[in-house]
């Protein structure tokens, strides 16, 4: 058997071909969807009807034409995609980096205890919660309003968990070097630790941006006026209103999963970290 | 005194950085887990209770859990939720799958580069010529065009152009793909279907051919069900003999090996399935009782040994003793399914209410495969220490020895941390698929507990009920974590 | 570290300051009337109409812009409700429920102002009041209605040599002629593609049929569901033998897989109408601002749904109902009498904006319309002569809870998807409605008082059915018995039975 592994150059070449045709096999699984909805999206509206997938005239209009239809404010939804899911990041990231420093960085009575209770909660289905803050969020008359999309998701239990397993592992000396240069705690925390911790940060703000970016329930809930839909609702309502016209949909589901593959390509690296230290995506 | 001092000092400082993280976490988190626990007992409704009009709230006590468990379809949505966590086991099995493939050896040094790269150019133009041969479309064409490029890519680039493509799906998973898959489902004119027209009119004539001897198939089908059923019924008494596995397991794999016969009974018309699955239920029930009140063991184990074993094993058969009755009722409607003018007809996908639940799970493999559980098992692989491979080679282990022995049991504990969550995620999931694919339709097939709990919620406006059934949700997941904490921990470090 | 964050921060102060001031809902000093319908040029009209009637009426500002604003929401969405009750509608709100508004307090008693202004209940259709009012008192005022009936494309029965569908018919003559539609529409073709009628998994298709039969979903008091009957079971198997064995309506599949131009009003089935996949479609009047565009010139006839011996068609109104929050009501007023005026009518009559709200004042305008529009012919008169003599609303009972589901409509999908026979659909239709029933009365004590006593009445009426004795009419409710019964001569009328 130990033979086995001193192969000739030749077989393990046929060996690794068959690897990459099996992985390229599944890899093609994987993007025929994506391919088959950009192909669509640069169709006549009677080439959708074709077996091919090819159209004939690629279609490019079809994809101002999305912005230009009445009643759906394409352009609108996406911006404020993009607005809601940057302010919720921003916050998230900020609060969860206080805490997280609070709970990995400083000693206080109680602090085991504090952190344990977020952790439980983590485990709770969100639905719980929705039906009470729904609740809330009429009280406060923040119903069909960007805070109230924004500000019950800038606070997070795993995302304050995630920054703590990160900081947990910068070593404690450059605490007691900083105290006896006489830094404050704010100074540790701001100008030693968090710029130690910008990997953590930097997937945190992946996960929390794509994270909000699609996230459908509480918009759906939230906001009335069309105006103020995000993309996801948005796409929901452009699919009940004008959901036969493929082409044009197909245009619009191309736009909308775009941001995402940008962001995709451009932090895997911190992406991929960032699951092997946190275990899930947000 | 002054320690005092110091430690209030402490508290003062550690919350002052907690605080605006803490205030949120109170006010979003619990609050509304309090007052939620409160709404599901009262009769808070959006009719009655609202900015116009204040009646009192009442408190009902259960009167909320008893009307939901009073509602005919309440055991449906349920079932509807658990179909679809069905998936679970395959998407994960899957996602070890790809993180093996993509942990084997096949660095791109410039040496394989080169072949590489003519490997894929020679293969693109012979698919492309093959195919030519036998009248070259566009579409063939593009196919074996996109398979070159990614081939090409990939022998350039080599595991994170594959690791990129493999994690796509899961990434950009939301509305907009549950749309695009809704336009792929389209039954008609979608291109699954118009794929697999030319294979299900190539079947025709089998199916045809199959006819006469479809009452034999099918019955076949339920026998092999049914001597599934024996053989593990038999392995897992035979294991308890030997005290391979504890009381607990053994009852625990009992209900779950014995559910596929129970179920057969609802779903199998056939007469004679009504007769033979109690005898078979009760030779196996028989068997169980008579091993264990009426035999002394060889070897004892503690009650709770072994129940990872009744989870996964008995878990897997009773998925493929399913598959079975699900192809045996597939074989006895082919008289019906042939006689149509068209022949074989095309799955209905989505438009369907037996074929919505399997289109949402395959879409869902769809997605599970690259997913963050392929990465953690990269991560995991990457961590199994090779001189525990080298001592199995050794040994003289085959391939699948090697996986069994060493890198399964390595990766239990990753194995074991994703199926908590993916368990967690599956009992409170299929909200969005349903409210963008099919709207819980058709007939409430695709409606799970979460889907439930929003119209119930917030397009009824009985908050009080919706939070009630949420609770339920809750316990139910509460009661499998727990389950997999207290067993599962023990079963990964076994 | 302190740079990032500081600019940051700038870039999403700036992005806030710029979504706030290009919001379309920006907060305004003047009521917003948000009006939920579709995406349609003739509404932008009609907005504008609404504010050169504020300026003519004298409801400006200073400066002459108009005192009012008139907002379209084009998107549907299932939480309306619960964000209605939330306090966050507009001062006005354009809905189909008023009654289950009207209960949860969310509306307003205009009843006396309605009757001094010009806008009472006997101005507009005696078919939509029990969907306006709630115990007698009115709620709203219509902005329009329609009578759902079958508009049949002429040209494409010209095609085919196919004689034009009666202005009533039964249903084998409708399936009659449905087969032979689509054998001649779809000869040649891999797929079907054409179809006789839209799809008729709905319970809107089934109600007049079931109703034309003598029976309804519930009973006279509507205080139980009386929906298992041979005839409602009847009515299932009819729908799914056109579905899935004539093949003259299209099943869920073959809806699934239509590709359509959309982007106008009324969606892709108006877009298969008029391109001849559809031969009919179930529609009111409305249907014409979406036919009118169309580039090929269509030629138009109306029939009834095909039914049985009592003639009826389902009435729907879409009710323009004051806010219980709003901050001006003189200026909710003013978009009521706005409903009720001359010129209201006269557009939608003009641009067919389905029923006028106030038929009478615009009788004569009416009959102008065959000779401004021939190829429209006499449809305008029949669908507001309809309205007014054999439309009956749909019977919704008051101890429904808001947002009950459609279950006449799941229990069909149950049947099509062969879950259920059509008998225990039928079953559970009426099983589903009386737990629903239950469910309300047991939630609201004052809903149960109120019930318990209708069931009293509802004793006496099966009483006096049992004694073959006519029944005074302020005793029923649902509004086809009122119907039905006055038809069949079973009823006694008595001076306050105008309030019904």
């Amino acid at each position: 058997m130990a033979t086995k592994k001193k192969n000739t150059t030749g077989a393990r070449l046929t060996r690794t071909t068959l690897l990459h045709i099996g992985l390229s096999l599944i890899a093609l699984l994987m993007i025929l969807p994506f391919t088959w909805m950009i192909l669509t999206s640069l169709k006549l509206l009677e080439e959708v009807e074709f077996d091919s997938w090819l159209p004939t005239i690629f279609q490019w209009r079809n994809y101002p034409d999305v912005f230009r239809m009445r009643g759906i404010e394409f352009g609108r939804w996406y911006w404020n995609s993009i607005f809601v899911a940057a302010w919720v990041t921003f916050l998230q990231v900020f609060t969860s980096s206080l805490a997280a420093f609070s709970f990995s960085r400083l000693e206080w009575k109680g602090r085991d205890r504090v952190f344990f209770m977020y952790l439980s909660t983590m485990m709770l289905p969100g639905l719980v919660m929705m039906i009470p803050n729904y609740q809330n969020m009429i009280r406060l008359g923040l119903v069909n309003s960007y805070l109230g999309l924004i500000i019950p998701s800038a606070f997070s239990a795993f995302g304050t968990f995630l920054m703590r397993q990160f900081m947990m592992n910068i070593p404690k000396s450059l605490d007691e070097a900083a105290e006896i240069d006489g830094a404050s705690k704010w100074q540790l925390y701001w100008e030693i630790i968090l710029p130690l911790a910008r990997p953590a940060m930097i997937t945190l703000t992946i996960f929390t941006f794509i994270g909000n970016y699609n996230s459908m329930f509480w918009p759906l809930v939230m906001m009335k006026s069309p105006d103020k839909y995000t993309l996801p609702i948005g796409m929901l309502a452009f699919q009940s209103s004008q959901g036969q016209q493929t082409n044009l949909l197909m245009a619009a589901v191309a736009m909308s999963v775009l941001p995402m593959i940008i962001i995709f390509i451009l932090m895997q690296k911190q992406l991929v970290k960032g699951i092997m230290l946190g275990g899930v995506k947000g | 005194m002054k320690s005092n001092q110091r430690q209030l000092k402490n508290v003062c400082t550690g919350m002052a950085f907690l605080l605006p993280n803490l205030l949120g976490f109170l006010a979003f988190t619990m609050l509304p887990l309090v007052m939620s626990i409160y709404m599901a007992f009262t009769d808070w409704n959006l009719e009655m209770h609202n900015y116009f009009r204040a009646e009192p709230i009442r408190f009902v006590g259960l009167r909320n859990f008893a009307q939901l468990f009073a509602d005919p379809d309440f055991g449906r949505y349920l079932g509807n939720t658990f179909f679809l966590m069905i998936g679970i086991p395959f998407g994960v099995a899957a996602s070890l799958g790809s993180a093996i493939l993509l942990s084997l050896e096949f660095r791109g040094t410039r040496r394989f580069w080169g072949l590489s790269i003519l490997t894929a150019l020679m293969l693109g133009g012979c698919v492309i010529l093959t195919l030519a041969g036998m009248g070259a479309t566009a579409m063939t064409m593009l196919m074996a065009s996109l398979f070159g490029s990614v081939f090409f890519i990939g022998s350039i680039g080599g595991r994170t152009v594959y690791r990129t493509l493999f994690y796509f799906p899961h990434f950009t998973s939301g509305v907009a793909t549950f749309i695009l898959w809704k336009k792929l489902y389209a039954p008609e004119n979608g291109p699954i279907n118009n794929a697999l027209r030319p294979l299900f009119s190539a079947l025709t004539p089998v199916a045809e051919s199959l006819l006469p001897f479809a009452d034999g198939i099918a019955t076949v089908l339920l026998g092999l069900m049914m001597a599934l059923y024996v053989v593990m019924v038999f392995r897992k008494m035979r294991r308890w003999e030997d005290g391979e596995c504890g009381h607990v397991s053994a009852v625990l794999g009992m209900v779950v090996l014995s559910t596929p016969p129970v179920l057969s009974m609802l779903w199998v018309d056939a007469p004679w399935v009504r007769v033979a699955m109690p005898v078979l239920l009760a030779v196996g029930w028989l068997w169980f009782a008579w091993h264990i009140f009426g035999m002394k063991r060889i070897y004892n184990c503690v009650l709770d040994y072994k129940i990872g074993d009744s989870t996964i094993v008995d878990g897997v058969a009773m998925v493929a003793s399913f598959a079975l009755i699900g192809l045996a009722n597939v074989v006895w409607n082919l008289p019906e399914l042939v006689g149509q003018p068209e022949g074989l007809p095309l799955p209905k996908w989505i438009a369907d209410y037996y074929w919505a639940k399997p289109s949402i799970i395959f879409m869902g493999f769809w997605a599970a495969v690259g997913s963050n559980n392929m990465l953690l098992y990269l991560a995991g692989l990457s961590g199994v220490p090779q001189d525990l491979y080298e001592a199995a080679d050794i040994d003289g282990a085959s391939r699948w020895q090697r996986f069994w022995h060493v890198t399964w049991p390595q990766l239990a504990n990753v194995t074991f941390f994703i199926m908590v969550m993916a368990i967690i995620g599956g009992i409170q999931g299929g909200f969005e698929m349903a409210r963008v694919m099919t709207n819980g339709g058709p007939a409430g097939s695709t409606t799970t507990l979460s889907y439930y709990i929003y119209t119930q919620g917030f397009a009824t406006g009985r908050l009080g009920y919706a939070s009630a059934v949420a609770w339920l949700l809750f316990l139910l997941m509460f009661v499998v974590t727990m389950f997999n904490w207290k067993f599962g921990n023990r079963y990964t470090n076994e | 570290m302190k740079k990032i964050f500081i600019l940051l921060l700038a870039i999403l102060i700036a992005a806030s300051i710029y979504t706030y001031l290009t919001g379309a809902s920006k907060r305004t000093d003047v009521p917003v009337i948000s009006w939920k319908s579709d995406a349609n040029p003739q509404r932008y009209e009609q907005i504008d109409m609404y504010h050169k009637f504020l300026q003519k009426n004298g409801v400006v500002k200073e400066d002459g812009s108009p005192r009012g604003q008139l907002v379209l929401d084009t998107a549907s969405n299932q939480s309306t409700l619960i964000q209605a009750v939330s306090g966050m509608a507009g001062d006005i709100f354009d809905c189909f429920a008023v009654t289950d508004y009207a209960a949860m307090g969310v509306g307003v008693d205009v009843t006396e102002q309605a009757n001094r202004n010009g806008y009472g209940l006997n101005t507009t259709y005696e078919g939509m009041w029990s969907q306006l009012s709630l115990g007698g008192r009115q709620y709203a005022y219509p902005c329009n209605g329609a009578v759902p009936a079958l508009w049949v494309n002429v040209d494409t029965f010209k095609k085919y040599g196919l004689p034009v569908p009666p202005q009533e018919w039964t249903p084998e003559e409708f399936e009659e002629l449905g087969k032979r539609f689509v054998k001649l529409a779809n000869a040649g073709s891999r797929r079907q593609l054409c179809f006789f009628v839209p799809s008729v998994e709905s319970s809107s298709f089934a109600m007049p049929i079931l109703r034309s039969m003598g029976k309804d979903v519930y009973n006279e008091t509507m205080t139980r569901s009386v929906a298992n009957t041979p005839e409602l079971a009847k009515v299932f198997e009819l729908l799914y033998k056109w579905t899935y064995e004539d093949r003259i309506a299209p099943t869920a599949a073959d809806v699934a897989s239509m590709n359509a131009d959309a982007t106008g009003y009324g969606g892709a089935n108006f877009s298969n109408f008029l391109q001849g996949r559809y031969a009919m479609i179930v529609t009111g009047r409305y249907g014409l601002i979406r036919f009118r565009e169309f580039e090929r010139q269509v030629t138009f006839s109306l029939s009834q749904l095909p039914m049985y011996d009592f003639k009826n068609l389902l009435i729907t109104v879409r009710a323009a109902m004051p806010y219980g929050r709003t901050k001006s009501p003189e200026l909710v007023d003013m978009f009521l009498r706005f409903l009720a005026s001359y010129e209201y009518n006269k557009y939608i009559i003009d641009f067919a904006d389905g029923l006028p709200p106030n038929p009478h004042i615009v009788e004569e305008d009416l009959k102008q319309l065959k000779f401004k529009y021939p190829r429209e012919g006499i449809t305008h008169e029949l669908e507001i002569g309809w309205a007014q003599t054999i439309a009956i609303p749909e019977s919704r009972p008051r101890y429904l809870k808001a947002g009950t589901p459609n279950w006449l409509g799941n229990s069909i999908s149950e049947f099509f998807n062969g879950r259920k026979s059509a008998q225990e659909a039928a079953e559970y239709v009426e099983y589903r409605y009386n737990l629903e029933i239950d469910t309300a009365c047991e939630a609201n004590p004052a809903t149960r008082a109120d019930w318990e006593e209708q069931m009293h009445v509802q004793a006496r009426i099966d009483e006096y059915k049992a004694a073959g004795k006519k029944i005074p009419v302020e005793w029923i409710s649902n509004p086809f018995h009122i119907r039905y019964y006055r038809k069949m001569g079973m009823l006694v009328e008595t001076t306050t039975a105008g309030a019904r």
